[in-house]
């Protein structure tokens, strides 16, 4: 069942188009990550979503409904939007105990919401000294508050240590698969959101680039080959000579849709040193690569990043 | 409603800012009370000091303490309440919570006027106690019950707390905390003077008598202005509330609509 729709949604901010003409589909019961690169218009498309940014055109519903309509919206929807929206001379359980007032929820909420989140023992302390992993779990103790069946976190995991990351996705599979909530969570670190997402989302430019399940489309665009060159350079001109693509990722270039024969074979007419040639199936982070520098092999590569950066608000 | 002005008081009583403002103006209000009392017609203190404490114009600058400077404390307490939300950022979860942006606000002003009254109650109880405590102590009568006095001491009451929502609707226009402090400070202390003194110049004086400062001051009367000069009581009373409430619709219209980024 699909629970949150986003229909041909674009935003402007003045002359920038930060969304355009995005849609997509989040079901319940599953995680769906919500990816792109700093600045591809996830963070505006999901304030659209909750009612803070009104959309240049389209709309952004929540069961059916604008969030604004909700009538209950705590109730309904848990969102954690930045980690830095707490007033620094506040305690956590204060600042829960404001937003159980404004909800109409019992104070008891904010203490199970802490304990939920590891925060009781430092519930008393003013959130100006909580670190950045602090804060992070104060923010979705907010959006666990109300117990709704919505979650809607934005880059939950920023800040966090491993120990919190293993946590978290814990909690969101658990949210997901066993209570069959509808979770959308953004991110920019792709190797994480694929341990969590069953289901991706991904745009950049403020256009949608790829949706669907995680597993299908990593399964879509095959296996790859790991080339480790001390030539890199070359390889990939190589590669581009030869109509492959060859994405450099630290010391290793990742080329998809391809066997070790081809690579090793076109290393060895070329003369180029390997130090290391592995087929690997493809993983998030190079279908990403892949999807979105799609239009990067038509244009002028110093356009690429004006072109990935433009959607900042 | 009432989740939302529980909300709004728990965020007042959950900082140190509501504290340290009220303290602020305690402190304030009792100085001006001890300066004026001990300056009114002592004519070697210099040309401006008031006339004896026996003139009725002494004994209502003594009292009306609050409404000439505990004012300002209210003001910025409003200013805060709704600019502290977006310095802090916590105008998203507040959005979040209640997505009716008119309804938070409406909240707020309610808060705002509860609070300001609670402070207008402080300020005034402080000054009418230490004001005759010290009055009679240099020998003159107390008449904190004759010449219109104890009018004066409730609207003074009244208008703290539309002064309170003033600075919301002032807050909510500037959005940035301090830039909106320091301009509602600065329009009420000198802009306004400059602006009245130009009216004036220019023949509109019932323009200059409408201004916030003038209104609040045709409240209690307590200046040595002429009488001609000013609004009657209720007429600086009803355009005090006027502002008020015109700052906060502003407010509404022109902020509480845009993108919360």
């Amino acid at each position: 069942m699909t629970e949150i729709v986003v229909d041909h949604l674009s935003k402007d901010f003045g002359p920038v188009r930060a969304v355009d003409d995005l849609t997509f589909a989040v079901p319940s019961g599953e995680v769906t990550g919500f990816l792109g690169p700093n600045g591809a218009g996830k963070t505006t498309t999901l304030r659209c979503l909750l009612g803070l940014i009104a959309p240049t055109s389209g709309k952004a519903l929540i069961a059916g409904a604008r969030y604004s309509d909700l009538a209950e919206p705590a109730r309904t929807v848990g969102a954690a939007l930045e980690a830095s929206s707490f007033h620094p001379g506040r305690t956590a359980r204060n600042h829960l105990r404001v937003l159980c007032a404004a909800a109409g929820l019992p104070d008891r909420r904010a203490e199970e919401v802490l304990d939920l989140t590891g925060l009781t023992s430092d519930a008393d302390r003013r959130v100006g000294g909580y670190s950045t992993g602090m804060r992070q779990r104060l923010a979705l103790s907010a959006a666990l508050l109300g117990d709704p069946g919505y979650l809607v976190l934005d880059e939950p995991a920023t800040g966090l240590d491993p120990a919190g990351i293993s946590w978290l996705r814990e909690l969101l599979e658990y949210m997901a698969h066993d209570l069959g909530k509808t979770v959308l969570v953004s991110s920019h670190l792709l190797a994480e959101m694929e341990h969590t997402a069953d289901r991706v989302v991904i745009i950049t430019g403020g256009r949608l680039v790829k949706q669907g399940q995680l597993e299908d489309i990593i399964n879509a665009a095959g296996a790859g080959v790991r080339v480790r060159t001390p030539s890199a350079t070359r390889m990939s001109e190589v590669l581009r000579d030869a109509g492959l693509s060859g994405e450099l990722r630290g010391e290793e270039l990742f080329v998809p849709s391809t066997t070790a024969e081809r690579v090793g074979h076109l290393a060895y007419v070329n003369g180029i040193e390997l130090s290391g040639l592995a087929e690997r199936p493809a993983d998030l982070e190079a279908v990403f690569l892949q999807l979105t520098n799609s239009d990067h092999h038509q244009e002028p590569a110093s356009e690429r990043p004006a072109a990935v950066t433009s959607g900042r608000p | 409603m009432t989740r939302l002005i529980r909300a709004e008081v728990r965020k007042l009583l959950t900082t140190r800012m509501l504290l340290g403002l009220t303290l602020g103006g305690i402190v304030l209000v009792a100085f001006y009370v001890v300066v004026i009392v001990f300056t009114a017609g002592n004519n070697q203190a210099g040309t401006n000091a008031l006339r004896s404490l026996s003139d009725p114009g002494s004994l209502r600058a003594v009292y009306g303490v609050p409404f000439e400077i505990g004012y300002l404390m209210p003001l910025i307490m409003g200013v805060i309440l709704i600019s502290g939300e977006f310095r802090h950022k916590t105008i998203t979860p507040t959005l979040l919570v209640a997505p009716r942006r008119s309804r938070v606000l409406t909240a707020k002003a309610v808060v705002a006027a509860g609070t300001g009254l609670a402070m207008g109650l402080v300020y005034t109880a402080i000054a009418a106690a230490l004001g005759a405590v010290l009055i009679a102590a240099r020998g003159y009568p107390v008449h904190i019950g004759s010449y219109g006095i104890p009018r004066m001491l409730v609207l003074m009451v009244l208008g703290l707390a539309v002064w309170a929502v003033f600075g919301l609707g002032f807050g909510a226009l500037l959005k940035n905390q301090t830039a909106a402090v320091l301009a509602a400070l600065a329009i009420v202390t000198i802009v306004e003077g400059l602006l009245e003194l130009f009216l004036r110049w220019a023949h509109l004086g019932w323009a200059a008598k409408v201004l916030p400062s003038a209104a609040s001051s045709a409240m209690v009367q307590a200046s040595n202005v002429k009488a001609a000069n000013i609004l009657p009581w209720w007429g600086g009373a009803l355009t005090l509330l006027a502002w008020g409430v015109l700052m906060v619709v502003l407010g509404a219209v022109f902020t509480m609509r845009r993108d919360v980024t």
